[in-house]
């Protein structure tokens, strides 16, 4: 009997205090708005710049600027979802020597640690895995919460390179930058 | 004098006649300028996209050349004027022969040069829908036999545009000829709205 309250007791401890570990205390997660949320890429092909978007995306995020130990990403993009506005791209995208969706259908950044560089300005440490290649990638970006609702703009720089992007055809980057820039804003509401 | 009365060709084999004439002499100027342009950093980006235009005006007349062909296959042309020498009719017909075989083979070539890039890049008919690259080329697993591929494809493609330019120069010459010279009415069977000089034939 001794045994079991002691038990008892135990248990009630780890639970309350898994529940009250400030860890999971100033936890914030936040689902993304479709709509007001775009992940983009760009650069410039025979000289001439383009833009574009990815259109399926997913992104689970847990944001406390107070507590940045806890926060942590995972986005996932479906990389078929590329689209460009120019025909042309878009098919030759999905391709085996560029995004070979047919092997890796999506690209997936896995944040590791997050530093504040003062006001709303933070970085985040992460990795991008893009048709097996991991590599490390920096994210630079802003969060303005407003109550309920938050807005998360930043950007980073790839080299296409990296993930043996368009390597076959272009490694060179006579054709196609070899630097793509990627911007995200996202717009952000506590779940 | 030898008018040839006023037999021409119908209306299907003129429309086909000078919608491909227009395309080969816009083909051929395309052609020759954008080889070049898409080597200058300047003029790149034009120069891609006339590639891209260029590739679906040289499958519009590989179409209409197949279309064309099977019609003069199956209609029989008017007859050449009575005047003309055996060697000048065997110079007309020939000059057409090798007109058929440029106009199929040509585009073939190209079509051929373009599914073995190692670009890949889809061929997106006018901006409109895509033209398949030809399979056995496309899938070429080993690199090097699929650069060579590319090559022989080229350099025939190439020489074909050579050899369509000057038999162009060649049709259009003799087309003149037949017309101020001889005045035979011969030119007047492939343009609409024009007569044959010295013919009084409606």
């Amino acid at each position: 009997m001794k045994r079991l309250c002691l038990a008892v007791a135990a248990l009630a401890i780890s639970v309350a205090g898994s529940i009250l570990s400030p860890a999971d205390a100033s936890a914030t997660t936040w689902s993304v708005v479709p709509g007001e949320s775009r992940i983009g890429f760009s650069g410039s092909h025979a000289g001439k710049a383009f833009k574009g978007t990815f259109e399926r995306w997913q992104a689970d995020i847990t944001f406390d600027p107070a507590n940045l130990s806890t926060a942590k990403a995972t986005v996932s993009v479906a990389l078929s979802s590329a689209k460009t506005g120019d025909i042309t791209y878009d098919k030759t995208l999905p391709t085996v020597d560029w995004f070979d969706i047919a092997k890796s259908p999506s690209g997936v950044f896995e944040t590791t640690a997050f530093r504040s560089v003062g006001g709303d300005k933070y970085e985040a440490d992460g990795s991008l895995d893009v048709r097996g290649f991991k590599v490390p990638v920096k994210l630079a970006f802003e969060f303005k919460a407003n109550g309920d609702t938050a807005k998360l703009t930043g950007k980073t720089q790839l080299k296409r390179l990296d993930f043996g992007i368009g390597k076959g055809s272009d490694a060179p980057g006579e054709w196609v930058s070899l630097d793509i820039p990627i911007d995200v804003s996202v717009s952000l509401k506590k779940s | 004098m030898n008018a040839i009365g006023n037999e021409r060709y119908n209306a299907v084999a003129m429309t086909l006649h000078w919608l491909i004439a227009l395309s080969i002499i816009a083909l051929i100027a395309a052609g020759v300028w954008m080889v070049d342009a898409i080597k200058q950093p300047e003029s790149r980006a034009t120069a891609f996209q006339t590639y891209q235009l260029h590739k679906s005006l040289g499958l519009t007349v590989l179409v209409l050349s197949v279309l064309r062909l099977a019609w003069r296959l199956t209609y029989r042309a008017p007859p050449l004027p009575d005047g003309m020498s055996a060697f000048e009719r065997f110079a007309a017909k020939s000059t057409h022969i090798l007109f058929y075989a440029l106009m199929i083979g040509m585009p073939l070539a190209g079509w051929a040069m373009v599914s073995a890039s190692k670009f890949g890049l889809p061929t997106i008919v006018f901006g409109l829908f895509e033209w398949p690259h030809i399979a056995w080329i496309e899938t070429i697993d080993n690199l090097e036999t699929k650069a060579a591929t590319e090559a022989v494809f080229k350099t025939a493609h190439k020489y074909m545009g050579y050899a369509l330019g000057a038999l162009l120069v060649l049709h259009v010459g003799a087309a003149l000829k037949h017309h101020f010279v001889n005045r035979d009415g011969v030119l007047a069977r492939m343009v609409p709205g024009i007569q044959a000089r010295g013919s009084h034939n409606a």
